[in-house]
C-alpha cells in the first residue's frame, strides 16, 4: 500500500514535471458510461461538463424522458433521462448528468465508468451510418472496445434533436 | 351326681362311710364297755366294802377272842390276836370310811359305829388290865356284868345293816352290769352286722360305679389308643419324611452358606472397587473444577477477543467512512479533471498544456478511485473477516458457555457420582457386613437344621416307640375292658 501511495505521488509529480507531449495521432476522447445497465460512451467533445448528484427539480410534463430542470452554472437546464430517450420503457436511478455542449440541455445516466481515449482506427462505424449531426433513431454513431467490452457511442446531439423534433409545437418544425 | 365323682372320691367316700360306721360302732361299744367297766367297778367296790365290813367284824371278834383267851390263861400270847385286831381296826375303819364316802347313809352309819367300837375296845382293854391285876373270877364277873355282849350285838347289827345295804347296792349294780353287758353285746352285734351290710352295699356301689366308669374309660382308652396308634403311624411316616426333608434342607443350607460367602467376597470386592471409584470421582471432580476454571478463563479471553473484534469492526467502519470520503474526493477530482479536460479542449491550443495536467489529474483521480476501490474491497474483506471472526468468536463464546454449562453439569454430575459412589460404598459395606452376618446366621441355621435333623430322627424313633406303646396300650385297654366287662357281667 505504501508503494502504491508512493507510485501515485510520483505519477502526480511527474504529470506536472513532464514536458508537453508531442502531437498525438488522431484520437477521440470518450466518457464511458452505463445507460440502463448497458455499457455506452459519449464523445467528450459533445459535452460541456459532467456532474454528479445533481439536484433535479421535476416538472409536470407529457415527455417521459424529461426528468426536470437543474441549475448549472446559474442557468436553468432541462435534464432528460438518456435511457428513456434511447427507448427504454422505465427510468432508472440516474446519478450522473452530462451537460451537452452549448449548455442548453443535460442527459442523466445511471453509471460512469471512466475516461477513454480511443484512436480513430479503433472506432468501428456501422455501414450506412449517416454523417455526424444527422438525425437518427438509433443515435449510435459507432462502437469501440474497452477492457474487452464493446461500447456503443451515443450521439447526444442526435438524441436531443429527436426529442426536440418529437415535442416541438407543430408549425415551428424546420428541416435539418 | 355320684357318676360324676372321681375314682378317689368314690373310693374315699366308700371307705369314709365304712369308717364312720366303724367309728359309730366303736363309740357305742366304747361307751357300753365303759359303762360295763364302771358297773363292774361298782360291783367290785361293793364287794370291797362288804369285805372291809367282814374284816372289821373279824377284827372285832379277834380282839374279843384274844381278850378272853388272855383272861382265861393270863398268857400274853393270847393277846396277839387282840393286839393285831386293835392295830388293824383303825386302818380298816379308815378304809371303810374312805370306800363309802360316796354313800352318805353308809358314812353316817360308820360315824355312828365309831364310838361304839371305841367303847368296845376300851372295855376290852380294861378287862385285860383287870385280869392282870385280878383273878379270873373277878374278871369273869366283870365280863358278865360289863355288857360286852350287847356292844358286840350292836356292832354286828350295824355291820349287818351296812352289809345289807351293800348287798342291795350289789344287786342293783349287778343288774346294771348285766344291762350294760346286754347293751354292749347288742351294739357290737348290731353294729357289726350294720357295718358289714353297709360295707357290702358301699362296695357294691363303688364296684358297680367304678366298673362302669373304668369300662367306659377303658373303651375310650381303647378307641383313643387306636387313634393314637394311627396317629403314631402317621407321625412315624411324617417324621421319616421330615428327616429326609431336613437332610435336603441341610444340603440346601450348605449351598446357601457357600453362596453367602461368595456374595460376601463379591460385596467386599465391590466395596473396594467403589472406594477406588470414589477416589477417581473425587479426582474427576477436581479435574472438572480445574476445567471449569480454565473454561472461565477462556470465556473471559473470548469476551476480550470479541470486544477487540468489535472495536476492530468499528475501526474498519470508520476506515470505510474515511474511504467513502476519499472515494468521493477522487470522484469529484475525476469530475473536475474531466471538466477541466473539456474546458481545456474548448480553449484550443492555449489549453493544451492545461489539458495535459488535467488529464494527469484525471488519471491520478482514476488511480486513486481504483485504489480506493481496492482499499474498500480490502476494508470490506477486513470487515467481513471481522464479522466472521466476531460471529465465530461469539459462536466460540456460546460454545464456551455451553462448555461451561456442561462443565458445571459435569462437576455436578461428578459430585453426584461421588455422593452416589459414597452411598454405593456404604451400601456395599453394609451388604458385606449383612452378608457376613447372614453367613453366620446361615451357619447357625445349618447347625440348628443339623440338630433338628437329629431331633427329627429321634422323633421318628420316638414315633415308632409310640406306635409300639400305643399298640400295647390298645391290647392293654382291650384286656382291661374284658376284665371290667366280665366283672360287670
Amino acid at each position: 500500500m505504501t508503494a502504491r501511495v508512493l507510485d501515485l505521488h510520483e505519477a502526480f509529480d511527474r504529470g506536472f514535471a513532464a514536458a508537453p507531449p508531442p502531437p498525438q495521432p488522431a484520437h477521440t476522447d470518450f466518457l464511458c458510461i452505463r445507460v440502463g445497465g448497458e455499457p455506452s460512451a459519449i464523445p467528450l467533445g459533445e459535452i460541456a461538463s459532467l456532474h454528479a448528484d445533481l439536484q433535479i427539480v421535476a416538472l409536470p410534463t407529457r415527455a417521459p424522458e424529461l426528468l426536470g430542470v437543474a441549475a448549472i452554472r446559474v442557468a436553468i437546464v432541462p435534464i432528460y433521462d438518456l435511457g428513456v430517450a434511447l427507448g427504454a420503457t422505465t427510468a432508472t436511478a440516474s446519478r450522473w448528468t452530462a451537460l451537452i455542449r452549448g449548455g442548453h440541455a443535460g442527459f442523466a445516466f445511471d453509471g460512469y465508468d471512466g475516461y477513454a481515449r480511443i484512436a480513430g482506427h479503433a472506432i468501428a462505424v456501422p455501414a450506412g451510418l449517416p454523417a455526424a449531426g444527422a438525425p437518427t433513431r438509433g443515435h449510435v454513431r459507432g462502437q469501440f472496445s474497452r477492457d474487452g467490452q464493446p461500447r456503443s457511442i451515443v450521439d447526444l446531439g442526435s438524441v436531443l434533436a429527436a426529442i426536440e423534433l418529437r415535442w416541438r409545437p407543430r408549425g415551428t418544425a424546420k428541416d435539418h | 351326681m355320684f357318676r360324676n365323682w372321681t375314682f378317689g372320691r368314690k373310693v374315699g367316700s366308700g371307705f369314709g362311710v365304712t369308717v364312720v360306721a366303724l367309728v359309730v360302732i366303736a363309740v357305742a361299744g366304747f361307751r357300753s364297755a365303759t359303762s360295763l367297766i364302771a358297773t363292774d367297778e361298782w360291783v367290785a367296790h361293793t364287794h370291797l366294802v362288804r369285805h372291809q365290813l367282814a374284816e372289821l367284824l373279824v377284827q372285832l371278834v379277834d380282839a374279843e377272842t384274844g381278850e378272853r383267851g388272855f383272861i382265861l390263861t393270863e398268857k400274853d400270847e393270847f393277846l396277839e390276836p387282840y393286839r393285831a385286831a386293835v392295830a388293824g381296826i383303825d386302818r380298816t375303819f379308815a378304809d371303810l370310811r374312805k370306800s363309802t364316802h360316796d354313800n352318805a347313809l353308809q358314812t353316817a352309819r360308820i360315824d355312828e359305829m365309831r364310838p361304839v367300837i371305841e367303847k368296845h375296845l376300851t372295855t376290852l382293854k380294861q378287862r385285860t388290865e383287870l385280869r392282870r391285876t385280878s383273878s379270873l373270877e373277878a374278871t369273869a364277873a366283870a365280863v358278865a356284868s360289863g355288857g360286852g355282849k350287847q356292844i358286840m350285838d350292836e356292832l354286828r347289827k350295824r355291820i349287818a345293816e351296812m352289809d345289807g345295804e351293800e348287798g342291795k347296792l350289789l344287786d342293783d349294780r349287778r343288774r346294771d352290769a348285766a344291762d350294760s353287758t346286754e347293751i354292749t353285746k347288742l351294739v357290737i352285734e348290731g353294729g357289726s352286722i350294720a357295718a358289714i351290710v353297709l360295707t357290702i352295699l358301699v362296695g357294691w356301689l363303688i364296684t358297680s360305679s367304678l366298673g362302669q366308669q373304668i369300662g367306659s374309660a377303658a373303651q375310650h382308652i381303647q378307641s383313643s389308643s387306636t387313634e393314637l396308634q394311627a396317629a403314631s403311624n402317621q407321625q412315624a411316616t411324617g417324621a421319616r419324611e421330615q428327616a429326609t426333608a431336613m437332610s435336603e434342607i441341610a444340603t440346601t443350607i450348605n449351598e446357601l452358606l457357600a453362596t453367602s460367602r461368595q456374595i460376601a467376597d463379591s460385596a467386599k470386592r465391590v466395596s473396594q472397587i467403589a472406594g477406588q471409584t470414589a477416589t477417581a470421582a473425587r479426582n474427576g471432580e477436581l479435574t472438572v473444577t480445574k476445567g471449569h476454571d480454565a473454561t472461565s478463563t477462556v470465556r473471559r479471553q473470548v469476551d476480550l477477543i470479541v470486544g477487540h473484534m468489535l472495536e476492530l469492526g468499528k475501526k474498519s467502519q470508520q476506515v470505510g467512512t474515511v474511504l467513502d470520503i476519499v472515494a468521493e474526493l477522487a470522484e469529484q477530482t475525476n469530475i473536475l479533471a474531466i471538466n477541466a479536460t473539456i474546458e481545456a479542449a474548448g480553449a484550443g491550443e492555449a489549453g493544451r498544456r492545461f489539458g495535459v495536467v488535467a488529464d494527469e489529474i484525471r488519471k491520478l483521480a482514476d488511480r486513486v478511485a481504483g485504489s480506493t476501490k481496492e482499499i474498500r474491497g480490502m476494508v470490506e474483506d477486513v470487515r467481513s473477516a471481522v464479522n466472521t471472526t466476531v460471529m465465530a468468536t461469539e459462536a466460540g463464546s456460546k460454545a464456551v458457555d455451553v462448555s461451561t454449562a456442561q462443565v458445571i453439569e459435569m462437576a455436578t454430575a461428578f459430585r453426584q457420582i461421588s455422593s452416589l459412589v459414597g452411598t454405593t460404598t456404604d451400601a456395599a459395606r453394609e451388604i458385606e457386613l449383612s452378608t457376613k452376618q447372614q453367613a453366620t446366621a446361615v451357619e447357625q441355621v445349618n447347625l440348628a437344621i443339623t440338630s433338628a435333623a437329629g431331633a427329627t430322627r429321634e422323633t421318628a424313633a420316638s414315633a415308632d416307640q409310640t406306635l409300639q406303646t400305643s399298640s400295647q396300650l390298645t391290647q392293654l385297654s382291650a384286656s382291661l375292658l374284658q376284665l371290667v366287662q366280665a366283672k360287670s357281667a
